[in-house]
């Protein structure tokens, strides 16, 4: 299953990260929670999530804990630390900054320059 | 960065949980996707199939999880630990040779480190000992440090430029008495400022006063803590209580703490009068001065202004023209003469290291050449050359480690050892012992003998050509990397033979110059000779009864069975040497004397060439007789007859002249002093009121004693005795320092040449096994078997004779630091490179000769067999 929309570098993490912004999620409702609110453009390789949650942990930006999942199964939750949080913020920022550089950049008409 | 290394670990100790949770977490993800493809109306089966098709390679995934989480580095570690103890098991002749081998270099080391550091790197145990410095007389011409006098002191106090304090003491030899017992030995006379000039107060009583160091003041005397302790048991109302010293009575006013006993063991101090007589106060060097630097002031700031201190001496005394003053700092000053044998003996160690380093790396080299299909087979396996060179790094570093352990637990006992036996000879051994310093050291030292040792052979290792073991379908590194291997043995052999050279050629050295100082004839014999020391009492000041005391002594002694003669003198050779000026031939000259007793030449077995012995009747009241040496025969009258010839003595209170009434053979002093010009004066006819009786008995010696004892209590039962030895002791007590230099260099020469006889032993027999096969086409091919012989010894002795020639240039470079221990000999001496080069030869041949003997014995056909 090929994606639509490939991701560039480095948005997969900047993706679950705004995805647990929303509530403690497991690695599956990440998953989903990611092609729900890209409104199903950005499609991820299932298993390449969890080295990327590993990571993530290891750099304190997430806190993992196991839980209840809905379906009544003991599952890992991953949920933003006050590091991530603010990792998540500036990431953002510079993302749209670059985007809307790069959009002005892509929409401008020849004769304007 | 902490907290990341932390994480690290947690991960690695808690792996397996870890690894059960990844598991766990993938499947419930399979599972919860499987749900929701079941719910899009897929069935069930179907569902969990296209599941785990849409997660992909689960083991890839986890692989990468294991990764981000960081375990990888120090799992493969634990790992690479693992399998290098498990291959040094499957070999355990190697790795016992190889961990016996660093362990002998590591101890080494350590020892040596143990005593270097506490010898001369540790600060002396006084107060900020930094500042202390020794103040020494120096005259132009003359290259020793002289004693200062009394002047100089005085100079150096009163100027106080760069001193904080300044104290002048000596050492005076005296007898002590007690009801039981007489005990002679070295007190120290000195100016009260010595206790503060050192920080220490006494912990009973008080320091001298200013009175007491007055000509004619109180006997007083200050007890060291172990000298109350043994005479007082420790008891405080010693204090104020009198002890007899050299018959006079001294009143105790104050005892040291423990902790000091300066300069060196001492048993009490008395107050240093100074000279009143002018004349002397200038001429007589005869004291230590120790001075402590104000804060700030360098050595070379002290040394600046004593020459200018020196100089307003010189202006008051014009006969001290020439003369200098000069600081040496007191560390140097205890430490300085072991100081270039203790760096000398580290460097030794450290070729003792290097060369256990070149074995085990050439022992690695040969067993990387037999283990290439093993790494053959890892490199296909997908394992990285990194990889490969961290494995055997980490073997060679486990054993490196293992060596240590093992050589820490010689080098404690060595330590031990040397602590104990080399009390008398080293100085500052209380400082001794292994800590957290020479563990670190030795730690410090297992790594890089590890990583040396295993890294050149593991970097050949790792080059290993795949395309041509799987080409050629047998281990092999084509012939190149055969050649390079070879050449890499051949090098660490010379190299190890080369250092093995320079030791030796050091030990042939201080061996050929041990003997050199104690052979040759002491021209007495000295066995079965038992000394009896006798500060005479009080009763006999006069010279008649002082020689009335001796002769009945002797009279009794000698009929004691079992004592063969008897005799008696002032010093006897090897305890000491007296020197006085003398008027021969009309000029004046420094003789040595001695004052023997009658039968002394006789009883010491020194000849008498010409003339008499001293004889029965010459006594107080007959002309003065003299007994020269052969020496001062050739001096004097080289061509003429001595005898009835006048020797007059100047400085002597009882004016008169000697007549020399025969000619001895020459005896000696001391090693390594030259035979003086001796005289010998008949003790009767001089007053004399110490004794040393010597009495040769028919068998060993201190059975006797008891009975010697009783015979001289039987003249005089109050006469006290102040111990006793016998001559063989004070010969061997003069000896044993240079021995003992020479056995602690004759041991890390003789450990080097053993590793190096491995070393050559092992290219010898790894050449053999590598070659079995073509020895036995050789064999086959008529090849005689001494042809075989000769080719594998010329393997060995390549490597020998390349490394020789590196060692003997390098011990004509390096053997110079030796040359204050020698004696007669250059430290270029032919005859110590001869000797070690003829010892290299027959050792590396030794070691080539029993491999070369198996592949002269090969049976061809089984050889052939051998592949």
């Amino acid at each position: 299953m090929a994606p639509d929309t490939r991701l560039l570098p480095g948005t997969l993490d900047l993706l679950i990260l705004k995805a647990v912004s929303l509530g403690p999620l497991h690695g599956y409702g990440i998953l989903v929670r990611i092609g729900q609110i890209s409104g199903g453009a950005l499609l991820i390789e299932q298993g390449a999530l969890y080295p990327a949650l590993f990571r993530l942990v290891r750099q304190g930006l997430l806190k993992a804990k196991w839980g209840i999942s809905e379906n009544n199964r003991r599952a890992k939750f991953y949920e933003l630390t006050a590091a991530g949080r603010k990792h998540l913020r500036q990431e953002a920022d510079d993302w749209n900054r670059l985007a809307a550089a790069i959009a002005s950049a892509l929409g401008t008409q020849p004769e304007e320059v | 960065m902490f907290r990341d290394l932390l994480f690290r670990l947690q991960a690695l100790f808690r792996r397996s949980r870890i690894e059960s949770e990844m598991d766990e977490e993938l499947r419930a993800h399979i599972r919860n996707r499987a749900d929701d493809l079941e719910r899009s109306g897929f069935p069930r089966a179907e569902a969990e199939r296209r599941a785990r098709v849409e997660f992909g390679g689960v083991e890839r995934f986890k692989q990468e999880c294991r990764e981000a989480l960081g375990t990888r580095f120090l799992e493969a570690l634990v790992q690479d630990v693992r399998l290098a103890f498990r291959m040094l098991r499957n070999s355990p002749g190697f790795a016992l040779v190889a961990i016996l081998t660093l362990a002998l270099g590591l101890g080494a080391n350590t020892t040596m480190f143990s005593l270097v550091d506490g010898i001369l790197l540790r600060p002396l145990h006084y107060y900020d000992s930094s500042e202390l410095v020794q103040v020494w007389s120096t005259q132009r011409g003359r290259a020793q440090q002289i004693a200062v006098s009394p002047a100089d002191y005085l100079a150096t106090r009163d100027r106080g430029a760069s001193f904080q304090q300044v104290a002048l003491y000596t050492f005076s030899q005296l007898v002590y008495t007690t009801r039981h017992k007489a005990e002679s030995f070295f007190a120290v006379k000195t100016t009260a400022s010595l206790f503060p000039l050192f920080h220490v107060k006494p912990i009973l009583g008080r320091n001298f006063t200013p009175t007491e160091e007055q000509p004619g003041g109180r006997r007083v005397a200050i007890l060291s803590y172990h000298f109350w302790q043994e005479n007082f048991a420790g008891n405080r109302n010693a204090l104020g209580k009198t002890i007899t010293l050299d018959h006079e009575p001294y009143v105790i006013v104050g005892i040291m703490p423990a902790s000091f006993d300066f300069p060196v063991k001492t048993n009490l101090w008395l107050p240093l009068v100074m000279p009143s007589d002018q004349s002397r106060v200038a001429s007589w060097h005869g004291f230590t001065m120790i001075a402590r630097l104000k804060p700030g002031v360098t050595i070379d700031q002290a040394r600046a202004d004593l020459r200018s201190t020196a100089e307003l001496v010189t202006e008051q005394y014009p006969s001290q023209r020439g003369w200098g003053l000069q600081a040496v700092s007191l560390l140097d000053q205890v430490v300085g003469h072991e100081r270039a044998l203790l760096l000398a003996l580290l460097g030794a160690a450290g070729f003792v290291l290097l060369i256990a380093c070149a074995n085990i790396a050439g022992l690695l080299v040969a067993r990387g050449m037999r283990r290439q299909k093993e790494i053959a087979i890892r490199l296909t396996l997908g394992a990285t050359r990194r990889r490969i060179i961290r494995l055997l790094l980490t073997e060679s570093l486990l054993m490196s480690m293992a060596g240590a352990a093992l050589g820490l637990g010689g080098a404690v006992w060595a330590v031990g050892f040397l602590k104990h036996a080399g009390g008398a000879l080293l100085p500052r051994t209380e400082n001794l012992g292994i800590d957290p310093r020479i563990l670190g050291f030795t730690l410090f030292l297992a790594l890089l003998a590890g990583v040396l040792a295993g890294l050149l052979p593991s970097l050949g290792a790792s080059k290993l050509d795949l395309n041509v073991w799987l080409k050629e379908g047998v281990p092999g590194m084509g012939v190149f990397g055969h050649m390079r291997r070879e050449r890499l043995r051949f090098v660490l052999v010379a190299v190890e033979v080369a250092l093995a050279t320079v030791l030796l050629v050091g030990s042939a050295l201080l061996l050929r110059s041990f003997y050199r100082l104690t052979g040759g004839t002491l021209g007495f014999d000295p066995h079965n000779v038992v000394e009896v020391n006798i500060p005479l009492s009080r009763q006999y000041k006069s010279p008649a009864a002082q020689a009335m005391f001796f002769r009945n002594v002797l009279e009794r002694v000698r009929s004691v069975r079992g004592v063969s003669s008897a005799t008696v003198t002032n010093v006897p050779p090897f305890v000491g040497s007296m020197f006085e000026i003398a008027v021969v031939r009309g000029r004046e000259v420094s003789l040595q004397v001695e004052t023997p007793g009658p039968s002394y030449f006789r009883t010491l077995k020194i000849p008498v060439l010409r003339g008499r012995d001293f004889g029965p009747d010459d006594s107080l009241g007959t002309p003065k007789v003299a007994i020269i040496n052969q020496t001062m025969e050739r001096r004097f009258w080289p061509h003429k007859n001595p005898l009835g010839q006048e020797v007059k003595f100047p400085n002597k209170p009882a004016e008169g002249i000697w007549r020399i009434v025969g000619v001895v053979g020459d005896t000696r002093a001391l090693f390594g002093q030259p035979v003086q010009a001796e005289i010998y004066l008949l003790l009767y006819q001089q007053p004399s009121d110490y004794g040393v009786l010597l009495v040769r008995t028919e068998r060993k010696p201190a059975n006797l004693l008891p009975m010697i004892r009783k015979a001289v209590w039987s003249v005089d039962r109050s006469q006290l005795l102040a111990g006793a030895s016998t001559m063989d002791q004070d010969i061997w007590s003069d000896k044993v320092e240079p021995l003992f230099r020479t056995l602690l260099l004759g041991a890390y020469a003789a450990l080097a040449l053993l590793l190096a006889l491995i070393g050559v032993y092992a290219v010898a027999a790894f050449w053999v096994t590598q070659r079995t096969h073509e020895i036995g086409v050789r064999l086959a091919l008529g090849a005689q078997r001494e042809d075989v012989l000769g080719m594998v010894v010329r393997q060995g002795a390549l490597a020998t004779v390349a490394g020789l020639a590196l060692g003997l240039g390098g011990a004509w470079g390096v053997t110079r630091v030796l040359q204050s221990y020698l004696y007669g000999i250059r430290p270029t001496d032919p005859l110590s490179y001869a000797a070690a080069a003829a010892a290299i030869l027959l050792t590396a041949l030794t070691a080539c000769y029993l491999p070369a003997r198996r592949a002269a014995r090969l049976d061809p056909a089984a050889s052939l067999r051998y592949e």
